[in-house]
């Protein structure tokens, strides 16, 4: 049989490599968008185009993506009132996102917990339901779940994953922006106001200007997400969030590997809202949702942006991370202690 | 003299990041944006290779490196179930090429009138060794031009990027049937336009 594939490729064999020229500029644009402006080099930088999600990667299972409306009771007493789960903390359901705040601080607060040795490891696990289509918004379907599995040495030099089935333990190079490992972490602020200075110093805010609160939220979640938290500094992140404005409650929240969640978030790019979920009985941390909160066309960039690239409905799942495991192990590659 | 030979023994210090699959340092890239530049210099060469021979070699310049900011954009949507980043980026870059598919079809309707590009008449040296395949690149230019942009896209990410049937459906967000569909629509049209090149191979080899 002619192989036409063949004769289609050499006949246009030989295309000039890419000058020097041309690949320099795309270099630099491509890192002055990564970096920044060389002053303000450590500065995180927002998506230009596209949708900026807040999970890293994606992670697939069969989560389950249910809409349900929060119960935050534990049930009811004989009285017949609502009784709270936990002691210190109001039953009944949350009226706003700044009494869920400020449950989750309080749970925070409460919790028991022994910190890392430095040579242990915290073992971070998340389950991520996203589209199929890599690098690509969820029109409407087909979704793909994972199960994204890592290890962070408590000293944070060191990390830890598994590539082609094996375990691969590797140095954490030294230019993260966000402070890796729980002894750093654990010298952050847990005063809300300077706490939100320094996140804003992460984000590259000039002095004097105003701070940008989507980033610091995007920030302050990935914080949240990444790492096992001295609770007095999870509690000064909830708080943290309490202060910014345009913080929302989604009080029918998505049901998390079936679990309900208190979703509470911001709209990104006027249709995206992207949310930190919590256990709405615990008020423990449970994983980050995005969801489009309206219509949205997708407009190409390049040199025609009234190309329509898309159209993504109201209420459609862009992405659900759930995190599924954050504990200390002896080692890297185990998963419980 | 030892002391270079230790030092070529030695791995570099980057080796372990240099190993990382496409996915980690795109998974990295979230709090690390500046590790992106892995994946530039990884798939640069050939993103732009195959715009330029879709766009032309100046438009290539733009697409290519607008690629790589939309892909550094989307890096937090990136399936990590997918080590390698290509099809994600050639998917991208076919999006990108959709927006200029005036300027494709006039570049391929000019080949089918002359048979070469620009391109080729500044390599003198390799024109002899792909005479056969260049006499053949009128019809297949013109082939090109007439075939449907979604059907093209396919095509050419599995001719000239090489691409798989099934990165193909990946890059470019459509079920793995319709990408054979399409490919097989696109196919007959080549064919033909060989067949008409070249009666006798059509005669023998179909």
């Amino acid at each position: 049989m002619m192989d036409d594939l063949k004769i289609l490729r050499d006949a246009w064999e030989g295309t000039d490599a890419p000058s020097p020229h041309a690949r320099a500029q795309a270099r630099a644009a491509l890192l002055e968008r990564a970096t920044g402006p060389r002053r303000a080099r450590r500065r995180l930088r927002p998506a230009r185009t596209g949708v900026r999600l807040l999970a890293i990667g994606a992670m697939a299972a069969s989560i389950a993506i249910g809409v349900t409306v929060v119960q935050t009771t534990g049930g009811t007493g004989t009285t017949g009132r609502p009784r709270s789960v936990l002691p210190g903390i109001p039953a009944g359901p949350v009226a706003n996102a700044a009494e869920a705040l400020d449950r989750a601080a309080a749970a925070a607060d409460a919790r028991t917990f022994t910190p890392p040795r430095p040579d242990q490891w915290i073992y971070t696990e998340f389950r991520i339901r996203t589209s199929v289509h890599a690098g690509g918004l969820v029109t409407g379907g087909p979704y793909q779940t994972f199960t994204q599995r890592s290890w962070q040495r408590a000293d944070g030099k060191k990390r830890a994953q598994i590539q082609a089935g094996r375990l691969k333990v590797l140095d954490e190079s030294g230019n993260a922006i966000l402070p890796r490992g729980y002894f750093v972490l654990a010298t952050l602020p847990t005063d809300p106001a300077a706490l939100l200075r320094w996140v804003d110093k992460v984000n590259g805010k000039k002095p004097g200007s105003k701070g940008e609160p989507r980033r610091a939220f995007e920030t302050l979640s990935v914080i949240l997400r990444q790492n096992l938290l001295p609770p007095r500094l999870e509690a000064a992140i909830f708080r943290t969030i309490r202060t910014l404005p345009g913080v929302t409650l989604v009080d029918n929240a998505a049901d998390a590997a079936g679990r309900p969640a208190i979703a509470l978030g911001m709209i990104a790019e006027g249709w995206l809202h992207e949310e930190v979920m919590i256990d709405p009985k615990s008020y423990a941390y449970l994983g980050e949702r995005a969801i489009s909160i309206k219509g949205h066309t997708l407009r190409g960039a390049g040199d025609d942006p009234d190309v329509v690239a898309g159209y993504v409905k109201k209420g459609v799942l862009q992405n659900l991370t759930v995190r599924t495991a954050v504990r200390i192990v002896g080692e890297p590659g185990q998963r419980t202690s | 003299m030892a002391a270079v030979m230790r030092k070529i023994g030695e791995p570099p210090a980057e080796a372990a990041v240099q190993a990382d699959s496409d996915a980690e340092i795109i998974r990295l890239s979230a709090q690390e944006p500046e590790r992106f530049a892995q994946i530039f210099d990884r798939h640069y060469a050939e993103i732009h290779g195959y715009v330029a021979r879709r766009l032309g070699s100046g438009l290539a310049d733009d697409v290519a490196a607008e690629t790589f900011l939309i892909a550094f954009d989307r890096r937090d949507r990136y399936d990590a179930a997918y080590p390698i980043a290509r099809p994600w980026l050639y998917g991208i870059a076919s999006n990108l090429v959709f927006r200029h598919h005036r300027t494709e079809i006039r570049q391929y309707r000019a080949l089918a009138r002359t048979g070469a590009d620009d391109v080729a008449d500044g390599h003198a040296e390799q024109i002899e060794r792909r005479v056969d395949a260049q006499s053949v690149r009128g019809a297949l230019a013109a082939a090109l031009a007439a075939i449907a942009p979604a059907d093209r896209d396919v095509l050419l990410l599995v001719a000239w990027a090489g691409l798989s049937g099934e990165e193909a459906a990946r890059a470019l967000g459509v079920p793995a049937g319709t990408v054979r569909s399409r490919l097989h629509r696109a196919r007959k049209k080549v064919r033909a336009a060989l067949g008409n090149a070249y009666p006798l191979a059509d005669g023998e080899d179909s």
